[in-house]
């Protein structure tokens, strides 16, 4: 008994989700045809992108401002990559031996005259 | 009028007309730019340098100087036999440099300086702005060459003298240096980094010293320097 009413709910379940067939496909196919827009050309689309308002004018322009920076910095020489400033290290002296500089003194009489 | 009177007279009034006449004398600021200048040719001196300590003897010593347009080399040799000379060379700094400085810290006059190693001379002298004579220079007329300096103390007396006494000018042909001047601070001549402790540097030339310290972020110099040498000795090394 339980197996006869299950069979009827899933045959009952089949009917319900059953879609009805179009009554004619070419009619449908030609319906949905016409509801589609016609698709845009490259060169009408490219004649909006010229046409366009002021801001493609300006973006054309940093374009080709971008493109001629790229290509002179491309031909210029290469530089040498700059060195971090470091700061002069301070000149290494050495001391000179004092007793040296003093044997360079002898006693004078403090005369100012030629050499003779 | 006797006839000796006559004679007596015409002599007077003839010794005037065949007497040289004299050379027009340089502008102070002229003179001492063509002294900073160095002459230009080479030139091969003796020049002697005194230095007077108070209350004890006169010290001195003997260099060697070679010169050329815009170079000089010092050789001083030591009184004992096979002492290594101590050689100094030197590129003369710009003279406006020099003139400049020298402007900043004395009053300069010109006169006549008579003859030094047979070389006439003028003589500038040098004071501070409060009148007291810091330095004498004589520079030779025909070549600009400085050939005697004297630097004195504030109570007039001579502390130092470098004299020219032996000139060869225009000197040897051949004054290629074979060493290079020397590159860091200026020193006056003669003067050799002597040491250095607790951020204070000395300076000597074996009987007298000068010292540069840091006080409050700024270089200060003390020691028996002339003002223009202790400005300068605070300038950056070239």
């Amino acid at each position: 008994m339980k197996e006869k009413d299950d069979a009827r709910l899933a045959k009952a379940a089949m009917k319900s989700l059953r879609v009805p067939a179009p009554e004619s496909l070419t009619a449908d196919l030609k319906r949905l045809a016409r509801n589609r827009k016609p698709a845009r050309s490259v060169w009408a689309g490219l004649r909006d992108a010229l046409e366009g308002g002021a801001w493609a004018y300006g973006a054309g322009a940093a374009f080709a401002a971008a493109a001629v920076a790229l290509i002179i910095m491309r031909s210029m020489p290469e530089r040498e990559p700059v060195k971090e400033f470091a700061e002069r290290p301070a000149l290494r002296l050495e001391a000179a031996p004092q007793q040296a500089l003093r044997d360079l003194w002898s006693d004078d009489e403090g005369e100012d005259n030629d050499e003779i | 009028m006797t006839r000796f009177k006559l004679a007596v007279l015409f002599a007077l009034i003839a010794a005037p007309l065949h007497a040289k006449p004299r050379a027009p004398r340089p502008g102070a600021e002229e003179l001492l730019l063509r002294s900073l200048a160095g002459p230009a040719t080479s030139y091969a001196a003796v020049e002697r340098v005194q230095v007077f300590l108070p209350g004890k003897k006169p010290k001195a010593l003997k260099a060697e100087v070679l010169g050329a347009p815009g170079r000089v080399r010092r050789a001083v040799f030591a009184p004992k036999k096979n002492a290594p000379p101590l050689v100094e060379v030197r590129e003369r700094e710009k003279p406006e440099a020099g003139l400049a400085r020298l402007k900043a810290h004395y009053e300069i006059a010109v006169s006549t300086g008579g003859v030094v190693a047979k070389r006439r001379t003028w003589k500038l002298e040098l004071r501070l702005k409060s009148g007291i004579l810091r330095r004498a220079l004589w520079v030779d007329r025909d070549s600009g060459l400085l050939m005697k300096r004297e630097t004195y103390r504030d109570d007039g007396t001579l502390a130092r003298r470098e004299r020219t006494v032996k000139l060869e000018l225009p000197g040897p042909a051949q004054t290629a240096f074979r060493e290079a001047p020397f590159a860091g601070p200026w020193m006056p001549e003669g003067f050799s980094f002597a040491g250095e402790s607790g951020g204070t540097r000395r300076y000597s030339n074996g009987l007298e010293s000068y010292e540069i310290r840091t006080d409050g972020g700024k270089a200060v110099v003390s020691g028996d320097l002339a003002e223009d040498d202790a400005a300068r000795v605070l300038e950056p090394a070239k």
